[in-house]
Parts: C-alpha cells; sequence; structure tokens
C-alpha cells in the first residue's frame, strides 16, 4: 500500500492527526426535539397540577361509561320524525354554508394568492384578516350570530359560512399558487388579463384540489352542525342534547348512529367524485 | 374559557366577550405559529 493510500485509510478510520469533523446533519434537529419533549413534558406537568383532576373518582367512574353506551345501543325509532327533519335540518345548513363558503372562498382565495393579481400588500392583507377569522373556532361564531340574528338554522349557516369561507381562502390560495409559474408567465406573454389567466388557467388547475377542500370541509362542517344545534343553532345537535338531558338514551343513540351513517355517506360520496377527477 | 365566554354574551357583557375572543385568537395564532416553526425544525 502507498503512502496516499495508507493516509487515506487512516483518515477513513478518523486516526489520522489531521482528522476533518464530519458535520452532524440531525445535531440541530436533534436538540429541538429534546427540548420540544421537555416542554410537553413541562406544560403536561403543569396541566395536571392546575386542573387537580381525581384520578380516584375517575377510575370509579369508568363503569358507567359502558353502562351509557349500552343504553345508547338501545336504539329508539318512536321519533323517527323528529330525527328525519332535524338531520334534514343539519345537512341543509352544512350545505349551505358549504355553498357561499365556497363562492366567498374563491373570490377572497384569489386575492390572496400571490400570483394572481401580484400584488404582495394585498395578499398579505387579506391573509392575516382570514387568519383571524380562522383563529376564532366555530362555536364561537356561531354563539356570536345567535345573538346577532336570534336562535335557529340561519345563525348556523351565517357561523358557519365565517369559519369556513377563511378555511376556503386559505386553502384555494395556496392551490392557486401551485399551479407552474411558466403556465402564467406564456399567458401573460400573450397580453391575457389576469382574469382570464384565472378564469381559464389557475381555475381550473386546482379544481381537482379545490373538490378535494370541499368534500373535506362538508364532512367537517356536518360534523360540526351536529354540535351547534346543542348551543340553540338548530338541527339535530339539539334533538341529540334534548334527548341526553331527558335520559331519552335511545332516541340520542339512533340520532348519533344517524349522524355517523351520513358523515360516512358524504366521505365515501367524494371519494368517489375525487377518483373521477383524477382519472 | 367557553363557558367564560358564554356567560358574558348571555349577560350582554360584550367588551369582556370580545376581549375574550381576541385572546383566544391570539393565542391560536400563537401556538400556529410556534408549532409551525417546530414542524419546519423537526423536517429539516
Amino acid at each position: 500500500m502507498n503512502d496516499l493510500s495508507l493516509e487515506n485509510s487512516r483518515m477513513a478510520a478518523g486516526v489520522s492527526g489531521k482528522t476533518k469533523r464530519i458535520p452532524v446533519a440531525c445535531k440541530d434537529k436533534n436538540r429541538t426535539l429534546t427540548w420540544f419533549l421537555l416542554g410537553t413534558a413541562v406544560l403536561t406537568v403543569l396541566s395536571l397540577l392546575y386542573l387537580q383532576i381525581d384520578w380516584g373518582k375517575l377510575l370509579s367512574r369508568v363503569p358507567d361509561i359502558g353502562a351509557v353506551f349500552w343504553k345508547l345501543a338501545h336504539l329508539d325509532f318512536s321519533k323517527m320524525d323528529l330525527i328525519g327533519s332535524s338531520l334534514l335540518e343539519t345537512v341543509s345548513i352544512a350545505v349551505l354554508s358549504l355553498l357561499y363558503s365556497l363562492v366567498l372562498g374563491i373570490l377572497f382565495g384569489m386575492l390572496a394568492a400571490k400570483n394572481v393579481f401580484r400584488k404582495p400588500l394585498l395578499s398579505t392583507i387579506v391573509q392575516s384578516f382570514f387568519t383571524f377569522l380562522r383563529a376564532v373556532p366555530t362555536p364561537i361564531w356561531v354563539l356570536l350570530m345567535l345573538v346577532c340574528l336570534g336562535m335557529g338554522p340561519e345563525a348556523g349557516v351565517a357561523g358557519l359560512c365565517v369559519h369556513t369561507t377563511a378555511f376556503f381562502t386559505r386553502s384555494f390560495a395556496q392551490s392557486f399558487e401551485s399551479i407552474p409559474e411558466e403556465t402564467i408567465e406564456a399567458l401573460e406573454a400573450t397580453g391575457t388579463t389576469r382574469l382570464s389567466i384565472f378564469c381559464y388557467a389557475i381555475l381550473p388547475g386546482s379544481l381537482s384540489q379545490i373538490v378535494a377542500w370541499v368534500g373535506m370541509r362538508l364532512e367537517t362542517n356536518f360534523s360540526e352542525c351536529a354540535i351547534l344545534g346543542m348551543v340553540g343553532a338548530g338541527g339535530i345537535g339539539f334533538v341529540i342534547s334534548s334527548s341526553l338531558q331527558g335520559y331519552d338514551y335511545g332516541t340520542a343513540g339512533t340520532a348519533i348512529l344517524l349522524v355517523f351513517a351520513i358523515a360516512y355517506l358524504i366521505e365515501r360520496i367524494f371519494v368517489q367524485i375525487k377518483k373521477k377527477f383524477n382519472s | 374559557m367557553g363557558l367564560t365566554l358564554f356567560s358574558y354574551i348571555k349577560s350582554f357583557q360584550y367588551d369582556i366577550a370580545l376581549s375574550i375572543i381576541l385572546l383566544i385568537a391570539v393565542m391560536v395564532i400563537v401556538v400556529d405559529q410556534i408549532t409551525a416553526k417546530l414542524r419546519k425544525e423537526l423536517g429539516k
């Protein structure tokens, strides 16, 4: 073995006097992970200390969970007319809020996307505004709408609309920005207006993503509607809440089962629609 | 927090209710920023 190859093999083994430090790529990542785990542990301990959960009482009540579920499993179909109409109301609230939000989401998404009008300040303002709207949870928006519009499905539609529009604005803006820059530049070079570029290139290009977002959101809206009924926004949530309060577990169980069935159906339908779009 | 907010809205104390809503929004945004930074760091 000559001197050069001997030196190389010694360097590879790390025994040379002139050893080179190999940078460890995951060092920072490990440090972040350690801090993250430490932070999580500290927050968990602080939460436990603050809440002072009575674990003995909690464990003693565990068998009651089984008892309640057993009562819920005894389905009662005698109030199907009430459950059916409430379920229809919930689906209508979810669909209406979704449709209004879809139109508004496309409109504001267009303004929030950086590649449509190419006005960074406008995009930042729109994005920041909708970040704030999105940060406030849906039940709070519905609660505020209940104060403004009174009890009933109108408050549910309006409250859901605010949060769903904020969600769509962000999601659609991301989808619009995923269109290749070359396509837009090529159309710009031909003198096509910004609105035409959006209508004939960006929007059709993002359609499959929009369908996916809409499907996901319809499912979420339907589930949220079921909760919102409990605060007075109408729909199946009100039936579940009042049945549970009146110890009518059979009716509550039937309503919960139907909520699950409809949510599953919506998911399956949108999976099929998305498949058609992708094929 | 939800219960507190609900009680203030029911008692027509909208100024306090709005303060709570703003506080919730700020907290959500801060947590969102922290988790986004964490995801970025851990995804490197």
